[in-house]
């Protein structure tokens, strides 16, 4: 799995679980002020990210960083450059 | 001519924010003392005599009527409110009640929709004196020390015993006519109890007072409790669906409100 492709994973699970048009999902969108989320959805949307890339996500110090769409690209190509993971 | 009109006007407008801030303060602080005095104070006296659920029944129903003279008799004729009820003919058990946040006033305005509920608040209201420890009193939630856990189940059993929750899921007043963003745990809530969301519009407050400020402007407030969400309507939605349709709805009326 290219990054292109986990790019394209992550805005589904945007679709999917958030009803969220793929017009708003761009890069420099905040996670917050612009697609709606809050700290509850945070929870919903780690549990969709680990089912839809197969990884575990804790909460650490990069998740607490997490502003924008692109932070979560390059959260979750960070995993998987780390340990690899796969797509079923 | 025509600058001694306006000139005229804007004498006349300032001389109406200042008979209004004037007479309101003292009034306020007489009215918030009088009931305190006089009817909560001797209740919590007599408090092992009715029991616990009781007691906070009639505080709460107290807090209607202290919310009505707050907002409809103290700043009256400078401010006026319209109520409207879409849903006028319609008797409706406990509801979660979701309202835009327009300024310090929303929480009295509250008092328009006459049912007995409890309010999810910030820290703050519980801090000012006499109001805040009434507000403990009637069981208001603290959204910003419970735990979601905590706050949920005590949200459901209220709602359970007909109790309504109202709720301004923006977290801080909305500066301009755009509804800010929504947090979704009352609507969680909603789902969980089964019960109707109740969408509120507010229009014409931001200026009663202003944020930042607690000078009273002249104006008329608007009130719109709009029509309610059903349960078995929304029951298949994601809470975050349902926050975000709930504030369309609102954001929808405000727009119609306030149109230029």
């Amino acid at each position: 799995m290219n990054d292109d492709q986990v790019k394209k994973g992550v805005d589904e699970v945007f679709e999917e679980a958030f009803e969220i048009s793929p017009d708003r999902l761009k890069p420099e969108s905040k996670i917050f002020e612009d697609l709606g989320l809050d700290s509850l959805d945070i929870v919903d949307l780690i549990v969709a990210l680990q089912k839809k890339f197969k990884v575990q996500i804790r909460e650490d110090e990069r998740v607490r960083k997490i502003r924008t769409l692109d932070d979560i690209y390059q959260f979750i190509i960070a995993l998987k450059n780390a340990g690899g993971f796969s797509q079923s | 001519m025509q600058a001694d009109f306006h000139s005229r006007d804007s004498g006349r407008c300032f001389l109406k924010k200042l008979l209004l801030n004037l007479i309101f303060y003292p009034l306020f602080v007489a009215v918030t003392a009088g009931m305190f005095g006089f009817f909560l104070f001797p209740l919590l006296l007599i408090r092992p005599l009715i029991g616990p659920r009781r007691i906070v029944r009639i505080v709460r129903a107290l807090i209607l009527l202290y919310g009505s003279i707050v907002i409809r008799v103290l700043p009256f004729p400078f401010v006026r409110i319209r109520y409207k009820d879409y849903e006028k003919e319609k008797k409706r058990g406990a509801c979660v009640y979701v309202c835009n946040h327009r300024s310090s006033s929303d929480g009295f305005l509250m008092a328009n929709l006459n049912v007995e509920a409890v309010q999810v608040v910030n820290n703050w209201p519980f801090r000012i004196p006499i109001i805040g420890w009434v507000a403990r009193v009637a069981g208001y939630l603290s959204v910003r020390t419970m735990a979601f856990e905590a706050f949920m189940k005590e949200s459901c059993r209220l709602l359970g015993e007909g109790v309504s929750i109202i709720a301004f899921p923006e977290g801080s007043r909305s500066t301009d006519r755009v509804v800010n963003q929504f947090n979704g745990a009352v609507f969680r809530v909603a789902q969980a109890a089964r019960v109707p969301v109740v969408p509120v519009c507010l229009s014409g407050n931001q200026f009663i007072p202003p944020k930042g400020t607690g000078i009273l402007n002249p104006g008329l407030i608007k009130v719109h409790k709009l029509p309610a969400l059903e349960w078995e309507f929304y029951k298949d939605w994601t809470p975050f669906k349902l926050k975000n349709v709930v504030r369309e709805i609102i954001q929808s009326e405000v727009d119609t409100l306030e149109a230029v």
